[in-house]
């Protein structure tokens, strides 16, 4: 898989200078992460820069590590068809809470809330309803802290109507 | 905004056969039009990324057999390809092995689109390709049980090449495969790509544009059918699909007949690449020479004491991939399957995201269904070929 080659990383950096917090390489894919309060401008620009062209949202998720602050980090994959790049951008959900970015990329729908459910990390601007699990389910099953089994103490969660 | 006013609601599936199990649709009708959509979906959630965080990377894989459970090879391989990448070890692994990954995931696509077919063409009434699918699907069970001893689940791949190397037998028998499937996926389109029913239920229907899909992220099939040619196989090759020729059939219309031709034609270029593959396949190993990844044989184990230690090691301790994060895909028979494997360092995945096609491509559908009829709906769900294993997991 052919990630951005180092000058396009440069042009980000050239463009984005506070918005850049860090910029990491491991096994030949480059991930950069962005801070919260520029993460929309920041897509916005992938996607319709003449060198980057992202346009396609390959998947939303997030990575929960509990001792850190902020704890959750969400993660996006992006991806060029035309130029067939690709690149993950990274946002540390601080207040967990992250833009949604559904405006741009409608892949976002139901990934953005699958993240919601499994990790508590909110989207700002837009509503979320839970995707797999039930609504009224008040646990995120993929944090770290919650246990393989599931709690034990019993909950209404069932909504028929 | 004032909603417009409808006749009736309805719930289709999810015990509706042609809702592929659990998969459980609000229509909001009027008339026989359908106003407004909704899905719900994650009655078979299982909670399988949460479970692979608990597990060593080699007991991982059982667990992704059954996420999609009709194309179980493609699955494992996506998964293997990720943990190699992440090893640093993808260069290594025997070309045998890389040919009978190849030789897998094509009869995988083949059985997958077969199922596709038989139970699509059931849904918009025609019972004969049904049974006709299903009778060339099990031969490809039959290779599958030879080879791997599972017809489902095949636990087939292994992180660092494939479980047994290829029996004679199986080798016979796919080559007796190969000779007549052709002929039969003539027959399927005799049945069908020409026929005036199964024209008036697919052209035009469900319509999904190419902008449109890639600003969804839709990928496989649904994608190509809308005109665009994007197939991991060729973007980013792996295996050895760089050196095997084929073509990615590409439609422009983007309806429901469109993915059904797109998938008829990958069957015919999966044939191609398999023969390519039996043609090339070196003989050699298809394990990797790594202690630290793969167990010894047996023969090592039971009589040396070295070969005791590192199957000890291995067991014990497992494999211990450096800190970093890697993404890998394959083309799975509904598109993009992609893993996304965050590592610290320690025997089990810090963090493992499988990213579904189907759930993705699943998406649109309250969009897409809007302004079709209720006849449709079953249309344009088979056509998206949604696997719900994959899309709650």
């Amino acid at each position: 898989m052919r990630y951005v080659a180092p000058e396009l990383v440069e042009k980000l950096k050239r463009t984005f200078p506070e918005a850049i917090e860090s910029v990491e390489e491991f096994r030949g894919e480059v991930t950069v992460t962005v801070k919260k309060e520029f993460l929309l401008e920041f897509m916005r620009f992938l996607k319709v820069d003449k060198d980057f062209q992202m346009d396609m949202l390959v998947d939303v998720t997030a990575v929960d590590y509990p001792e850190n602050e902020p704890r959750f980090v969400v993660v996006y994959h992006l991806r060029s068809l035309s130029k067939r790049h690709n690149l993950r951008v990274k946002c540390w959900a601080e207040g967990e809470e992250v833009p949604s970015v559904v405006d741009i990329w409608k892949t976002a729908e139901w990934t953005e809330r699958e993240v919601y459910e499994m990790f508590g990390v909110r989207f700002t601007g837009r509503k979320l309803r839970k995707l797999l699990l039930p609504q009224k389910y008040p646990y995120f099953p993929l944090r770290k802290d919650f246990p393989l089994e599931g709690y034990e103490e019993p909950c209404e969660v069932w909504d028929w109507e | 905004m004032e909603r417009e006013k409808v006749d009736l609601v309805i719930n289709m599936g999810p015990q509706h056969p042609s809702t592929h199990g659990v998969l459980r649709l609000i229509l909001e009708l009027k008339g026989e039009k359908i106003v407004g959509a909704d899905t719900v979906i994650g009655y078979v959630h299982r909670g399988v990324e949460k479970l692979a965080e608990s597990r060593r990377y080699m007991q991982v894989l059982p667990v992704f057999d059954r996420v999609d459970y009709v194309s179980a090879t493609s699955n494992e391989l996506g998964f293997v390809l990720a943990v190699e990448k992440l090893l640093g070890i993808s260069e290594r692994v025997p070309e045998r092995a890389q040919y009978l990954r190849v030789i897998m995931a094509e009869l995988t696509r083949i059985s997958s689109h077969l199922l596709w077919l038989g139970t699509h063409a059931l849904e918009l009434g025609a019972m004969s390709v049904f049974l006709y699918a299903f009778r060339e699907r099990e031969k490809i069970l039959d290779l599958f049980e030879e080879i791997a001893g599972g017809r489902l689940h095949t636990g087939y791949m292994r992180i660092g090449g494939v479980a047994n190397d290829a029996t004679p037998k199986f080798l016979e028998e796919l080559e007796e495969f190969l000779e007549f499937f052709p002929e039969k996926i003539d027959e399927y389109e005799t049945l069908l790509t020409k026929n005036r029913i199964w024209l008036s239920r697919t052209k035009g229907v469900g319509v999904i544009d190419k902008e449109t899909a890639i600003n969804w992220g839709i990928t496989g099939p649904t994608l190509r059918a809308a005109g665009c040619d994007y197939d991991v196989r060729k973007y980013y090759p792996y295996c050895v699909y760089d050196r095997l020729e084929f073509d990615v059939p590409v439609f422009h219309n983007g309806d429901v007949y469109d993915r059904y031709r797109v998938r008829m034609e990958e069957m015919r270029q999966s044939v191609r690449i398999i023969k390519q593959c039996l043609e090339k396949m070196p003989e050699g190993p298809v394990q990797i020479d790594d202690p630290h990844v793969f167990l010894p044989p047996k023969e090592e184990v039971y009589n040396t004491m070295v070969g005791l230690l590192q199957h000890f090691e291995l067991v014990i301790h497992g494999i211990k991939p450096p800190p970093g994060e890697v993404y890998a895909a394959v083309e799975g028979p509904r598109g993009e399957l992609g893993y996304y494997i965050v590592s610290d360092g320690s025997d089990k995945p810090y963090r493992l995201r499988i990213r579904p096609p189907s759930l993705i491509n699943i998406a649109i559908m309250p969009e897409l269904l809007k302004g079709h009829y209720v006849a449709d709906v079953i249309s344009i769900i088979g056509s998206l070929d949604p696997l719900m294993g994959e899309v709650d997991r």
